[in-house]
């Protein structure tokens, strides 16, 4: 699905990612876990293309084709996604226009049939159910005065109505209380699928309590330190990062 | 330049060959003033950009050009059905007014020379002198003329259609008068095609209680030029509503004087200006609390494209007595392009002590988080930043108070 070749990226001339190899197959969830300023959202935000951030050298390719040059939304056209850490507030945007609007464009740049204001918002309504959301977001600004939680169900919202072939979840458990944190896990657990894939970057093993990941990767001072299974982090809970730096 | 005698058209030979034609010529009282008002113009000449008010405006391409003189029409308008009482002009020759025969009882809707001819005496009400509004009153063509006697509401909007497709310098003089708790809604839109110069006056007075929703759309042609004097006065606890929408011309400037001369008027200005290509907009507002507990606000907003330019200059005036007022003032902009360019200058002038006044000017570009969000969710650049700019654009609309009026600009804007 995604491979990840010696990246290196600098942001504002400062080396951020210094060498990243990472593999990540299909139907497998990869948790990207370190501490703060270690460069996982950097990594996040590479991978859906955001401007400013500049691929010194290495490549990332999904599904064989290369990313390096594309715009963020040929990426999404692909079938990437990015869970933001911190969803943007765009006061004047319906939500609801936004999600149609999005998913369309997607379905028209894949050929395939755009739907109407009706079919759609029945789409969106039955994927709202499942994250406990009110309707009532649906007509506000896009993420507009939205609480932390909300923001963050909004993403999750966004993902299971554009359903990406990799979802990159960037800090989607920050902020979250237990009861949000449930409800997000349910959707991404939702999205599971043998033909898809899931990138966590967090900083807490917490998340990993409730999506399982198939791989977890420490991330220290933009180098990729140590890789293995989910049990790796139930090992750094217990020792934190000190002893892999 | 401080006279405008470095072109030809613009001396007194010349413009007095246009004051003949005028549309107040006839009238012995009314020729002195005119003359007065034609010397006054020639003595000052285009303000230059010494001057304070003028800083942001170089008139140099208009004190260069040459305009014709509009020659009466026979021409009328075929009545249509609309969702409007419509007034029309071309090329600066009243046309008709539609629907005339639906009109309330008592309520005028006309041209301004046909009330002229028709009323004894008419007295031109007096409005604030400026260079333009003296070359206006000097060389002053055909306008509307609207009278709402008092208690009556119109329930439809007027329209006032202005259009100009032939180099002409028109310059209307529009009136406007709500009696006491009279309430209607104007809505004037100037357009055109040619390398033509409005100089518009207009004067509205609204007696005590009167309620005006007045609406201004301009999308002039590229290459004209167009500059507005608006004064109101606001008797006690009046209200006006005031909504400009424009794209600009060559070179536009509106100059909006509002006078709150009775305890507890209130006016809501509020306004978008997208101005592209090389056009220029010059808005100036001026604001008098003459009266206690009177209440101004403001809201523009300008969206600025290519090497266009926006200018916006916000005064408010607190007189020592007008106690208790509120003034709020904000403009926000937005620039869409490397090259256009924003000049922003909020005023406040305020004797009296007991007084709530805010004031507040942003300029900026495209949020680049929010364009990055929604182009990672499949939107291209084009219609991201599309979405981005109507979202700021959006404000302004929703403060529009009349259906009618919001599906037309809805149609010509968007």
């Amino acid at each position: 699905m995604l491979e990840i070749k010696n990246v290196n990226v600098s942001v504002n001339q400062q080396a951020i990612l210094r060498g990243i190899d990472l593999s990540i197959g299909k139907g497998e969830v990869h948790a990207i876990m370190g501490p703060n300023g270690s460069g996982k959202s950097t990594l996040a935000n590479v991978l859906a293309g955001k401007p400013d951030y500049t691929l010194d050298s290495g490549e990332i390719l999904f599904e064989g084709a290369t990313l390096n040059e594309l715009e963020p939304e040929q990426r999404a056209v692909l079938g990437l996604f990015l869970g933001f850490q911190y969803p943007v507030e765009i006061p004047g945007v319906n939500n609801l226009y936004f999600l149609r609007s999005a998913y369309n464009s997607l379905q028209k740049a894949r050929a395939a049939s755009e739907l109407d204001a009706l079919d759609f918002i029945q789409l969106v309504k039955e994927k709202m159910k499942t994250l406990d959301m009110s309707e009532k977001y649906l007509k506000r600004g896009v993420n507009e005065g939205f609480s932390g939680g909300e923001k963050k169900r909004n993403e999750i919202l966004q993902m299971l109505v554009l359903e990406p072939k990799l979802a990159v979840l960037d800090e989607t458990d920050s902020g979250l209380d237990i009861d949000a944190l449930q409800v997000i896990a349910k959707g991404v657990n939702l999205m599971r699928a043998p033909e898809r894939s899931i990138i966590l970057v967090t900083h807490y093993q917490r998340l990993l309590n409730y999506i399982e990941p198939d791989y977890v990767h420490v991330l220290i001072n933009g180098k990729i330190v140590k890789s293995g299974g989910k049990e790796l982090a139930l090992e750094l809970e217990e020792k934190g990062y000190g002893w892999l730096a | 330049m401080t006279r405008a005698d470095s072109n030809k058209y613009w001396d007194l030979a010349n413009l007095k060959k246009w004051q003949k034609q005028s549309l107040l010529h006839s009238n012995f009282t009314w020729r002195t003033q005119q003359d007065q008002a034609l010397e006054d113009f020639i003595e000052q000449g285009f303000p230059t950009r010494k001057i304070e008010n003028w800083k942001y405006t170089n008139l140099t391409a208009l004190a260069e050009s040459e305009f014709k003189l509009s020659s009466p029409l026979s021409f009328s308008p075929a009545e249509q059905a609309s969702d409007f009482y419509r007034v029309q002009f071309y090329n600066g020759q009243f046309c008709g007014v539609s629907h005339v025969a639906d009109l309330p009882h008592g309520v005028i809707i006309a041209d301004l020379k046909s009330v002229i001819d028709k009323v004894e005496n008419f007295e031109l009400p007096e409005i604030y002198k400026t260079v333009f509004s003296e070359l206006n009153l000097a060389t002053m063509s055909d306008g509307v003329f609207i009278f709402i006697p008092e208690g009556v509401e119109l329930k439809k909007p007027i329209h006032l259609v202005y259009e100009t497709d032939a180099d002409y310098m028109n310059s209307p003089r529009h009136i406007i008068h709500l009696a006491t708790h009279a309430r209607a809604s104007f809505f004037c839109e100037y357009w055109g095609s040619a390398n033509y110069f409005n100089n518009i006056v207009e004067r509205i007075h609204l007696e005590s209680r009167a309620h005006l929703n007045y609406c201004k759309l301009q999308h002039e042609a590229l290459n004209s030029f167009h500059i507005s004097n608006m004064v109101a006065e606001l008797q006690h606890d009046a209200h006006l509503r005031c909504c400009h929408f424009g794209i600009g011309a060559q070179i536009s400037r509106d100059d909006i004087n509002i006078d709150l001369q009775g305890r507890g008027a209130q006016c809501e200005l509020y306004g978008l200006y997208m101005p592209d290509e090389q056009r220029l907009i010059d808005f100036h507002t001026r604001i008098d609390h003459v009266a206690p507990h009177s209440q101004s606000s403001q809201l523009y907003k300008t969206i600025v494209a290519d090497k266009a330019r926006a200018v916006f200059n916000g005064k408010v005036v607190v007189a020592q007595d007008a106690q208790k007022i509120s003034a709020k003032q904000k403009n926000a902009n937005l620039l869409l392009s490397k090259n256009a360019e924003v000049d922003s200058k909020p005023e406040l002038e305020i004797y009296a002590d007991d007084v709530q006044c805010t004031h507040g000017a942003t300029i900026g570009q495209l949020d680049a988080t929010a364009l990055f969000y929604l182009q990672s969710r499949g939107i291209d650049k084009i219609t991201a930043k599309k979405m981005l700019t109507e979202a700021f654009a959006k404000e302004i609309f929703d403060l529009i108070d009349n259906a009618q009026i919001e599906k037309y600009l809805d149609e010509i804007l968007c």
